[in-house]
C-alpha cells in the first residue's frame, strides 16, 4: 500500500498541505507522523472539491429533461381477481407484557456511575513524554 | 486774711490735682509702651508663625513634588515591566523556534542518513538473506518452548550481533535526537474589537516543499489537526508573526478565556502527539498572557503570513 508525505499528495491534489489536514482531521483520520496511506489518499481526493463523504449518498437527483421520452416502461396494472368466498381471519395471537427492566438499587454505584480513581503524577503538571525505549538498551 | 486763705486753699488743691493727674498721665504712659511692647511681640509672633506657615507650604509643595515624582516613576516602572514582559514574550518564543530548528535539523539529517543507510543496504544482494537469517535467529531466541544449549546460544548471539553490525538500519526503529524538544506555549486573550482566543509557539520554519524528515512541520500539521479535531472544522488557519506561529479564534457566545483555554489545550496535545509519533522527546509549558501583553506582543492587523 502506498504511501505519501502529506505534503506532497495535498501538491498532487493541488491543495495546501493545511487543507489537507483540516480535510483529514475534521474526519478524525489525521496521522500524526503526516504519513498518509492510500486509503486517506483517496478520502483526500474525494473531498478536494468541498465534497462530504457523508452527504454522498443524499446528492440530489438530476431531473430528466421535461420534453424527452420517459426512460421507464410503463407497468400494467395485473388483472382484477375474481370475486370469491373470503376466508375468515386468524385468531390474534395473546400478547405477553416483556418483564421490566432489571434496575441496581438506588444508591449503588454502578460501572457507569461509580467516580473514576485518577492517580496524580509525581511530576506535577508538566507534561513531559518520555522517550521510546532503545531496543539495544 | 479769710480770702488769702481760700486763694491758698485753692492753690493747694490745684497743685494736688495737677500732680494727681501728672501720676496718671505718667500711667497711662506706661501703659502705652506696655501695650506697645506687647504689639512687638505679637507681630514677632506673627512673623514667626508667618515664617513657619511658609516653610509648611514649602514642605507641602516639594512633598506633592515627590508624590508625583514616585507616580511617574512607577508609570515608568509599569511601562518598564510591560515593555520588558512583551520583550520576554518574544525573547522565549524566538528561543523556543531557534532550539526547535537545531533539533529538527538534527531531525533531518539522522533521517535522511538513515534513510539512505536503508536504500544502500536494500539495494545489496545479500541483504534479503541476511534478514532472513537475523529475524530466524530472533524468532528462535525468543522461543522459550525449545532448550537452547549454552554454546549454540551464545554462537546464535553472536551471530545476531554480526547481522546487526551489518543490517542495523533495516532491523532497528528510526534514529532521533538526544535533545528534547522545549516549548513553551502563550495563550491569551485578545480584547480589541471581537473578544478572541489566541495561543502562540515558537515553532522552527518548516521546509519548502517540506518532507516526511521535516520535524517542524509534522509539528505544525499536527497542532492544526488536534485544533480541527478538538474545536471543530472551519477554524481560522494558524499565521506566522515574525516566525512564530499564532492561532486565533473568535471567543462568539463563549467566555474568551475558556476559549482560549480550550485553543491551548488542542494545540499542546497536538504538538505532543505529533512529537510522539516522531519519536522526540518534548517538554511543554503553558504560560497565560496578560491581555495587553498579548495585544502588544501580537497586535491584530501586523505584519502577517497567513497559511
Amino acid at each position: 500500500m502506498a504511501v505519501k508525505w502529506i505534503g506532497d499528495a495535498a501538491l498532487e491534489l493541488g491543495l495546501s498541505p493545511l487543507d489537507a489536514v483540516e480535510i483529514l482531521a475534521s474526519r478524525q483520520e489525521y496521522p500524526m507522523n503526516g504519513l498518509v496511506d492510500e486509503d486517506r489518499f483517496k478520502t483526500l481526493r474525494l473531498m478536494k472539491g468541498g465534497k462530504r463523504l457523508e452527504s454522498s449518498g443524499s446528492q440530489p437527483m438530476p431531473f430528466p429533461e421535461r420534453g424527452g421520452p420517459s426512460l421507464t416502461i410503463p407497468i400494467p396494472a395485473p388483472p382484477p381477481d375474481a370475486p370469491g368466498p373470503v376466508a375468515p381471519p386468524p385468531p390474534a395471537p395473546p400478547v405477553v407484557p416483556a418483564p421490566p427492566p432489571v434496575r441496581p438499587p438506588a444508591g449503588e454505584a454502578t460501572s457507569v456511575t461509580a467516580p473514576l480513581k485518577t492517580i496524580p503524577g509525581r511530576e506535577g503538571d508538566r507534561t513531559v513524554i518520555l522517550p521510546p525505549v532503545d531496543p539495544k538498551r | 486774711m479769710g480770702l488769702l486763705k481760700d486763694f491758698l486753699r485753692i492753690d493747694a488743691d490745684r497743685r494736688a490735682a495737677h500732680q494727681a493727674l501728672r501720676r496718671e498721665a505718667h500711667a497711662r504712659r506706661l501703659q502705652i509702651e506696655e501695650l506697645g511692647a506687647e504689639g512687638k511681640r505679637k507681630r514677632d509672633e506673627i512673623g514667626m508663625l508667618e515664617e513657619a506657615l511658609r516653610r509648611l507650604a514649602e514642605d507641602v509643595a516639594r512633598t506633592e513634588e515627590q508624590l508625583l515624582d514616585l507616580e511617574s516613576r512607577r508609570d515608568e516602572h509599569d511601562r518598564e515591566a510591560h515593555e520588558r514582559k512583551v520583550e520576554a514574550v518574544r525573547s522565549s518564543l524566538g528561543h523556543d523556534r531557534a532550539d526547535g530548528h537545531r533539533i529538527a535539523e538534527d531531525f533531518r539529517r539522522l533521517r535522511s542518513e538513515f534513510e539512505t543507510e536503508r536504500a544502500r543496504l536494500l539495494a545489496q544482494a545479500d541483504t534479503g538473506r541476511m534478514m532472513d537469517n537475523f529475524f530466524q535467529i530472533e524468532a528462535f531466541l525468543k522461543d522459550t518452548g525449545t532448550p537452547i544449549p549454552d554454546a549454540a546460544r551464545k554462537a546464535l548471539q553472536k551471530e545476531r550481533q554480526d547481522l546487526m553490525a551489518r543490517i542495523g538500519p533495516l532491523v532497528a526503529p528510526p534514529p532521533v535526537p538526544d535533545e528534547v524538544f522545549k516549548a513553551t506555549l502563550v495563550y491569551s486573550v485578545l480584547e480589541d474589537g471581537e473578544p478572541s482566543a489566541i495561543v502562540a509557539v515558537g515553532l522552527p520554519d518548516e521546509a519548502e516543499p517540506s518532507g516526511a524528515h521535516d520535524l517542524a512541520a509534522l509539528l505544525f500539521y499536527g497542532s492544526y489537526a488536534s485544533v480541527v479535531e478538538k474545536i471543530g472544522p472551519g477554524v481560522p488557519k494558524p499565521r506566522r508573526e515574525e516566525g512564530v506561529v499564532v492561532y486565533e479564534q473568535a471567543a462568539g457566545s463563549r467566555a474568551a478565556d475558556e476559549a482560549a483555554l480550550d485553543l491551548f489545550l488542542a494545540v499542546e496535545d497536538g504538538l505532543k502527539k505529533a512529537a510522539s509519533a516522531a519519536g522526540v522527546p518534548c517538554e511543554l509549558n503553558g504560560v497565560f498572557l496578560e491581555p495587553e501583553i498579548a495585544s502588544a506582543v501580537f497586535p491584530r492587523g501586523g505584519d502577517s503570513r497567513r497559511f
